[in-house]
């Protein structure tokens, strides 16, 4: 694994708007980062990420059987006890997962150790599937990389593949996309499933999540009154089920993508369970809940991460034994609690701290992101940067 | 290969290509000639076989029209500079080279007006006039089917002036109303919205009101 210069293909920025990729620069910061890339031997890709990426999937669902079935388990994952049933109903109905993204920290020689699973809302999918591949097709034309150079990127291709199975699964329903306003990363984030829900055949639409009503009869609805009966939402699902509509939810004849089992997947609260049933597993971190915090090892330094939290916020790293904060970062979250994992540090490579991301759709590893930041903690400012394999 | 075989690049384009020509326009309402009305129904015929099944005209009648609306096509029908531009519209191998290295796109059919179809029973000397050579005073408009998603208008189908008259799959045309989707249609109004997104809103008040640029991660 290797991070290696490369000249930024000249005319990007223009293709980048053909393409419709808005959000490539963010806060006048680079976030699509063509400067460099990341090289994989093909042994590291299949045996230290892709094989771990697909026994962890099967991990992670042995988690939710686990705890779909245990009162307690349901109140330490912080799942509001009114929808205790639509998230058991649409795990035991076996509601289809479309996608996932695990979070890695690898450095090309020890096992890749597994920081999170965003398994709701995974962002960065537009940059993975199409926009490195495309990259990599550039550079291998213009002659800056060989020509059998590859990449871990069948993203694009199993997504269409997996929105034609989710078709015959929930058949003769259009499909409803949907996200915050004013997240121009949301937005094409969404706006990039849509298309390969559409070249997978299927009828969509769009609504922004503020812009979803309800009838006399309960039905969720569109901005023509149209009805939703099946929604793609890049929109959490523990904030959906703490807002005024999640009353209707249970009521209402409607599927999701991400089905709301994946909310017991997208919780921190994940890691101590994984850790508990698969202990000592080469891939994972020792975690914890709080009140187990005496079985970490006192001269572990730990990370303390919220419940729920995203892009890295109220993420510290606290001192062994003391357990004081060291270093941290700031954010809304935490309410629900925290929960503690070991510290493991992402690789340097040069000035950057790198994490990678690997991509399953349904239950098959499909892909790799990485992302670069300047901190330990990886935020909401980081770099993408495109791989190639060799 | 651990990648996508092969990506429909020009499927994920977003900004659409211009036509080097600009269409010409022709009144939709030409297909029923006598009638002013541009809300004329008109049946959409994919093939000659197809126009003998299923309106008034015959073999020759349907070749005939078959024909004109070809060359309505070459005269007015969309054209591109590049097979890319005009494929990204129009979909892989619906596109071909006409002369001047233009591309131009396949027909998918063409348009017999109400008159040239049904009114032939009810009205004797339409009929007289209409088999005794007037079916070749009409118009028939060529056809084409949007394969793009840019723009809206995929499956739609449009005239050679670039009219969209409505979706593929309609036995007749009338006025362009279909809208893309099949929405399942509600009997009962929208009561309330903004019941979702209150959690988001209250969040990204966090740090000062920067709005989040994502609710993923």
């Amino acid at each position: 694994m290797l991070r290696i210069p490369i000249n930024e293909r000249e005319n990007w920025q223009e293709m980048a708007t053909d393409y419709g990729f808005h959000f490539h620069t963010m806060y006048g910061e680079r976030y699509w980062d063509e400067r460099a890339y990341y090289q994989f031997t093909l042994e590291q890709i299949e045996r230290d990420l892709e094989d771990p990426t697909e026994e962890i999937q099967q991990m992670c669902l042995s988690v939710v059987e686990r705890v779909i079935h245990d009162d307690e388990y349901l109140h330490r994952f912080c799942i509001p006890e009114a929808h205790w049933d639509l998230v058991r109903q649409s795990w035991l109905n076996g509601d289809p997962s479309l996608y996932s993204r695990l979070d890695f920290s690898y450095d090309g020689k020890s096992p890749a150790k597994l920081y999170e699973n965003n398994a709701d809302t995974p962002t960065s999918i537009y940059e993975t599937g199409f926009w490195q591949w495309l990259w990599l097709e550039d550079q291998v034309q213009a002659g800056k990389l060989p020509k059998q150079a590859d990449q871990f990127n069948s993203v694009q291709e199993k997504l269409i593949q997996r929105f034609s199975e989710l078709e015959y699964l929930t058949p003769s329903r259009a499909l409803h996309f949907s996200c915050c306003k004013d997240t121009p990363e949301d937005r094409g984030t969404v706006q990039y499933l849509e298309d390969c829900a559409k070249y997978a055949g299927l009828s969509t639409d769009f609504v922004f999540i503020e812009d979803i009503g309800h009838n006399e009869l309960g039905e969720f609805t569109d901005m023509d009154d149209a009805m939703i009966t099946w929604m793609f939402k890049l929109y959490p699902w523990e904030f959906m089920l703490r807002e005024p509509y999640a009353e209707w939810l249970q009521k209402n004849n409607v599927r999701f993508i991400e089905p709301p089992w994946k909310s017991l997947l997208s919780n921190k609260a994940l890691l101590p369970m994984l850790w508990k049933l698969f202990p000592n597993h080469p891939n994972l971190l020792p975690a914890y809940f709080e009140d187990e915090l005496n079985q970490a090892n006192p001269t572990q330094t730990l990370v303390k991460k919220p419940i729920f939290s995203r892009e890295g916020a109220n993420v510290s790293i606290i001192e062994a034994g003391t357990h004081t904060p060291i270093v941290g970062s700031e954010g809304p979250y935490g309410e629900e609690g925290f929960i503690y994992q070991a510290h493991h540090p992402l690789p340097r490579f040069g000035e950057s701290y790198s994490l990678i991301g690997s991509w399953l759709v349904g239950d098959e590893a499909a892909g790799i992101s990485i992302r670069e930041d300047e901190g330990p903690i990886t935020q909401d400012m980081s770099r993408f940067l495109p791989h190639v394999i060799v | 290969m651990k990648r996508s075989q092969s990506i429909q690049q020009e499927f994920m384009r977003k900004r659409r290509w211009q036509f080097v020509v600009k269409p010409m326009t022709v009144a939709i309402a030409a297909i029923a000639a006598g009638c002013s009305s541009n809300r004329e129904e008109a049946t959409f015929v994919q093939s000659v076989s197809d126009c003998v099944d299923r309106t008034a005209m015959n073999v020759e009648q349907c070749t005939y029209a078959y024909e004109q609306a070809l060359s309505e096509a070459r005269r007015t029908g969309p054209k591109y500079q590049h097979k890319s531009h005009c494929e990204t519209d129009f979909g892989i191998e619906q596109c071909y080279q006409a002369p001047n290295n233009i591309w131009t796109p396949l027909i998918s059919g063409f348009l017999v007006g109400y008159i040239a179809n049904q009114a032939l029973n009810s009205n004797r000397e339409i009929d007289i006039d209409f088999y005794g050579g007037g079916y070749k005073k009409r118009r028939y408009n060529p056809v084409y089917r949007y394969d793009s998603y840019v723009g809206g208008n995929y499956n739609k189908l449009m005239t050679a002036d670039g009219t969209i008259i409505g979706k593929h799959g309609q036995s007749t045309y009338k006025v362009p109303k279909k809208t893309l989707t099949q929405k399942m249609p509600s009997s009962k109004k929208t009561i309330s919205r903004g019941g979702f997104g209150s959690v988001a809103s209250a969040k990204s008040s966090w740090g000062g009101g920067k709005s989040s640029r994502s609710w993923g991660g």
